[in-house]
């Protein structure tokens, strides 16, 4: 299989897997239709992954000429990592709500449901890949509308009126963008990122710029990062509330950082936003930093622990150096798998035991040496040192990296604010790690503390019946343990990840 | 066979046997016994091996690039401290366990407790460089403040989190500095002569308050103070486990920073005049509160953490001295404060044990019931004020020799009154137990006094401490 068929494979295949999802819909076969899917996605991005290191690009050829035009692709080491990235969590969140979604849905909805994720693995592959203005476009448009497909079978009020709400604000920020997008090309003639990209150095309009940046951010925001969302769900219990919740909060997330490293670097080569970026970057991580350590919910403080780390992410990216994208990079993925495991482990905690409380975690606990309680805790007590940052954890090398990046400053010696800054992006390091390790220490505090007698224990549900999230807790644990005993092969994806973005974007 | 993971090994599996068996309940468990009297000494008997066996003898677990590895190592000079860390394990194993057996408390737990600051503490002195030091020392606060929070503090006193959030404070100050350190020198490898800083002296100094900061911020702030005085611990075992050890893990640090990291050379040339004294000025106030506090203080209980802090202060003053005047062996310094505050340790613990189950508390007359307590304890504070014959007297006088040299006044002043303050201390504490014009103990009373003072675990583990000191003060004196 040439790389360019195994591209369009990668592309093609979850379009497939939707209609056969249809089809074939009896029991679990939409289910092992969905996960092959995903997982050959995975083994064909791994083939690519292994020609781009030779190679660095691939992009279509034109010679399946239809195709061609009707696909421009361009992929480069930076997308298949995001690929990976956003497929595998895909998978996880597949695997953890698969028991969940067995019992809440009737056949009829589950094929709907399958198809759906199979349609939007589909879109995502297309955003991740594409070369063309207008195809990213369709494939954004295809993965917004297949969402609402979601609500329509969550039969919940409060669900149905927010996904209407964000219906409304996402098609305002449709139409925004297609005007933008419509800009570009009645100015450049052409939706190829390249030829945009060229025509953009040698623009001498910088008001163009500035107009267009200031429309796309809020659609940006919208689309990608409607946090707002996340808050008004989080006391729901409603499986597809916490469904919508993590896919939002970080497939979407995935997609936002993916989107915005590709536009900022191509409409601010010469037009410089970085210091406002990093000013709201600091304010963002210092606020967060604030709200980790002040709440008592978990739930909540998952989601500041996000926030903290997208606010270190933007930091990395206006920063544009080939350090501060490896910090970048590492700040993915503690955002993909710490943050992940803390929000589901939390959104878990709150659905099976009724409660979120930090200091009524270790209460799940019960006498016996091994049981499914005392194992249930095992993973939290397992991640607590990556949630402190201690070194060599993808939080320690990120900061390090940012650290040393921000002393560096080598992209920002033409700024006379560089100077200032540093001290600023440091002392925002500073009260992050303060607040991640009270965090930490109250989770230690919380589970290792062995009950008596006397306490009262939260009567939880017979292990056997949250087996299957116990595993995947564990799954996700021996992956992060997995990757920090191969920190040598980590560096040396973060630096390829560095260099493709300075030389791609 | 590789000894130096087998060093490694053994405190942790140790402390992974007792934590399992461990289920919170008050039963003696036969496992944990014997595991916790094997292993110290399958440790001390490695140890030979070590020594035997240490050049080239690296170990290493991860790897991100040549500057940040995770990676073990055994120096001279570590295997030194780490026989000091064996001897007190033994010391501590031996002699907690009858005194668990007097005062009836769990003795899994606090075993737990202490095999797991043996284990830190074993990789952190063993650690190949900063970073590593780094990853264990941040558990060995973690675990430190999560003592701190379920099993010392009664009592809810805000102000005693004042400490600990300077405490973790001076952990992100100290992954500051390494960074810093990695800026400028591209290496963070402990190196005998230290690791070339390619810094203007400003950025070297800056690196350096840095490390001062993250050493020194809880003490020299003198923060202890706010819960020295509003605590109660529910045992003095507990004294044992965080102060001890994190003394240790503090004069152990900081001593490996400014040898191995700065090199002696550049220290004693890199800090000016004005900021030695100025940080001598901030050791000898902080002495001088907390002999206040110790003199004065009604609590007998805080009387040991007071002296604990002023002996530190004393002990971090003593290193600041070598380093800048170039002189005197600093690693000497942990091992003399370490086996004295043991000593100390030892005596005060069976003191507040008497005075918990006895009926008459009075202080009158009670060197005659308790003889060897008593004389231990005088032993181990006039080795602090440096007039018994110890280590700490070796130490002291090398102290006066620097002083004389650079006529630091500051510095004298704070050795002077170091020792009359101790001296008026033992004095204050045990002039009355001499006393023999006092009223007869009851039977009972000289039963428990006879039970603590002759108990063999006492004995042994206080004399071969003060043999040890006395032995030590020989060598430093002869060879050194």
């Amino acid at each position: 299989m040439t790389n360019i068929s195994a591209a369009y494979l990668l592309i093609l295949l979850p379009l497939l897997s939707s209609l056969l999802c249809q089809i074939l819909a009896k029991k679990i076969i939409p289910f092992f239709i969905a996960l092959v899917t995903a997982a050959s996605a995975i083994l064909l991005a791994l083939k690519l992954y292994l020609q781009i290191s030779t190679t660095s690009i691939i992009a279509n050829d034109f010679w399946l000429f239809p195709l061609s035009i009707g696909l421009e692709f361009k992929i480069s080491a930076v997308s298949i990592i995001f690929l990976i990235a956003i497929i595998s969590l895909k998978i996880l969140i597949l695997f953890y709500y698969k028991q969940d979604v067995a019992k809440f849905l009737n056949e009829k909805n589950n094929r709907i449901f399958y198809s759906v994720f199979c349609l939007r693995l589909f879109a995502i592959i297309g955003i991740l890949t594409t070369n063309n203005l207008l195809n990213l476009f369709l494939f954004l448009e295809i993965y917004f509308v297949s969402f609402l497909a979601i609500f329509s079978i969550s039969k919940d009020q409060k669900i149905s009126q927010l996904s209407f709400h964000y219906f409304c604000l996402n098609a305002a920020a449709s139409m925004v963008m297609l005007f933008c997008f419509l800009i570009i090309y009645l100015i450049f003639g052409s939706l190829n990122f390249d030829l945009i990209k060229e025509n953009l150095l040698l623009a001498q309009n910088k008001t163009l710029l500035r107009a267009l940046a200031i429309l796309l951010l809020p659609c940006v925001i919208i689309k990608f990062f409607p946090f707002f969302l996340y808050f008004k769900n989080l006391k729901n219990t409603n499986l597809f509330a916490n469904f919508f919740v993590v896919d939002t909060l970080f497939i979407k997330a995935n997609i936002g950082f993916f989107i915005i490293l590709k536009f900022y670097y191509l409409f601010f080569t010469k037009v410089s936003i970085s210091l406002i970026l990093i000013l709201f970057a600091i304010a963002l991580s210092i606020y967060s930093a604030f709200r980790i350590f002040q709440n008592k919910h978990f739930k909540i403080v998952a989601i500041n622990f996000c926030l903290n780390n997208f606010a270190f992410i933007l930091i990395c990216l206006a920063l544009k150096s080939q350090q501060s994208l490896q910090a970048a990079f590492f700040y993915l993925l503690n955002f993909n798998l710490i943050s992940f495991f803390l929000f589901i482990f939390a959104t878990f905690l709150k659905r099976k035991f009724g409660t979120s409380l930090i200091d009524r975690i270790g209460l799940i606990v019960d006498l016996k040496q091994f049981s499914g309680n005392n194992l249930l805790l095992l993973p939290l007590k397992l991640i607590t040192i990556f949630i402190a940052a201690f070194p060599f954890t993808f939080l320690f090398y990120g900061n390090w990296n940012l650290s040393l990046a921000s002393l560096q400053s080598t992209g920002f010696l033409q700024y006379n604010f560089a100077i200032f800054i540093s001290p600023f992006i440091i002392v925002s390091l500073i009260i992050s790690q303060f607040a991640l390790f009270i965090f930490a220490i109250k989770i230690t505090l919380t589970s290792f503390t062995k009950t008596t007698k006397n306490d009262k224990v939260i009567n939880s549900l017979d292990p056997r019946k949250y087996w299957f999230h116990l595993l995947s807790f564990l799954f996700i644990i021996v992956i992060i343990y997995a990757l920090i005993f191969n920190s040598y092969f980590l560096n040396e994806l973060s630096i390829k990840f560095a260099d493709s973005v300075l030389l791609n974007y | 066979m590789n000894y130096l993971l087998l060093t490694i090994l053994i405190p942790i599996i140790n402390a992974l046997i007792i934590g399992i068996k461990y289920d919170g309940s008050q039963e003696k468990s036969v496992l944990v016994d014997l595991s916790s009297k094997i292993f110290p000494i399958l440790f001390c008997a490695i140890l030979f091996g070590l020594l035997r066996n240490y050049k080239n003898n690296y170990f290493e677990i991860i790897e991100f690039n040549s500057l940040l590895t995770f990676g073990f190592e055994a120096t001279k000079s570590s295997i030194k401290q780490i026989f000091i860390l064996a001897f007190l394990w033994l010391i501590f194993m031996f002699y907690s366990d009858k005194f668990l057996l007097l005062v009836k408390q769990n003795s899994a737990q606090l075993k737990l407790f202490l095999t797991i600051f043996i284990a830190l503490l074993n990789l952190i002195i063993l650690s190949s460089n900063l970073i590593t030091m780094l990853f264990c020392y941040s558990l060995l606060v973690l675990f430190f403040i999560f003592l701190f929070n379920k099993k010392l503090l009664k009592t809810d006193n805000k102000l005693s989190y004042i400490f600990i959030f300077l405490t973790i404070f001076e952990v992100i100050l100290l992954l500051l500095a390494i960074i810093m350190t990695a800026q400028f020198s591209n290496d963070i490898a402990f190196a005998k002569d230290g690791v070339a800083i390619s810094a203007s002296k400003t950025q070297t100094l800056f690196i350096l308050a840095l490390y001062l900061g993250a050493m020194l911020t809880t003490i020299l702030t003198a923060s202890y103070l706010l819960f020295c005085n509003n605590f109660h611990f529910d045992s003095l075992y507990n004294y044992l486990v965080w102060p001890l050890f994190y003394g240790f893990a503090k004069l152990f640090i900081f001593s490996k920073i400014i040898t191995q990291i700065f090199g002696l050379g550049l220290f004693s040339n890199l800090i000016p005049h004005s900021i030695v004294n100025f940080i001598e000025f901030v050791f000898l106030i902080n002495i001088l509160l907390t002999l206040g506090f110790m003199l004065f203080s009604k609590n007998f209980k805080s009387i040991f953490l007071h002296l604990f802090f002023n002996q530190l202060n004393f002990a971090f003053l003593t290193i600041f001295v070598f380093a800048v005047g170039d002189e005197g062996n600093i690693s000497n310094v942990v091992i003399a404060f370490m086996l004295a505050i043991t000593l100390i340790f030892i005596g005060f613990s069976n003191l507040v044990l008497y005075l918990t189950k006895a009926e008459n508390k009075d202080f009158g007359g009670l060197f005659y019931d308790l003889k060897i307590t008593i004389s231990l304890m005088i032993f181990g504070l006039l080795s602090f004020a440096g007039i018994a014959p110890s280590v700490n007297m070796a130490q002291n006088l090398s102290l006066l020799r620097i002083i004389l040299a650079n006529k630091s006044v500051l510095v004298f002043a704070a050795l002077i009154l170091n020792g009359i303050g101790i001296a008026l201390f033992t004095y204050k504490l045990f002039f009355t137990s001499f006393s023999k014009n006092v009223a007869n103990k009851s039977p009972s009373d000289k039963m428990i006094a006879d039970k603590i003072d002759n108990s063999s675990s006492t004995v042994l583990s206080g004399l071969i401490i003060a043999l040890a000191m006395f032995l030590l003060s020989i060598i430093q004196f002869f060879y050194e």
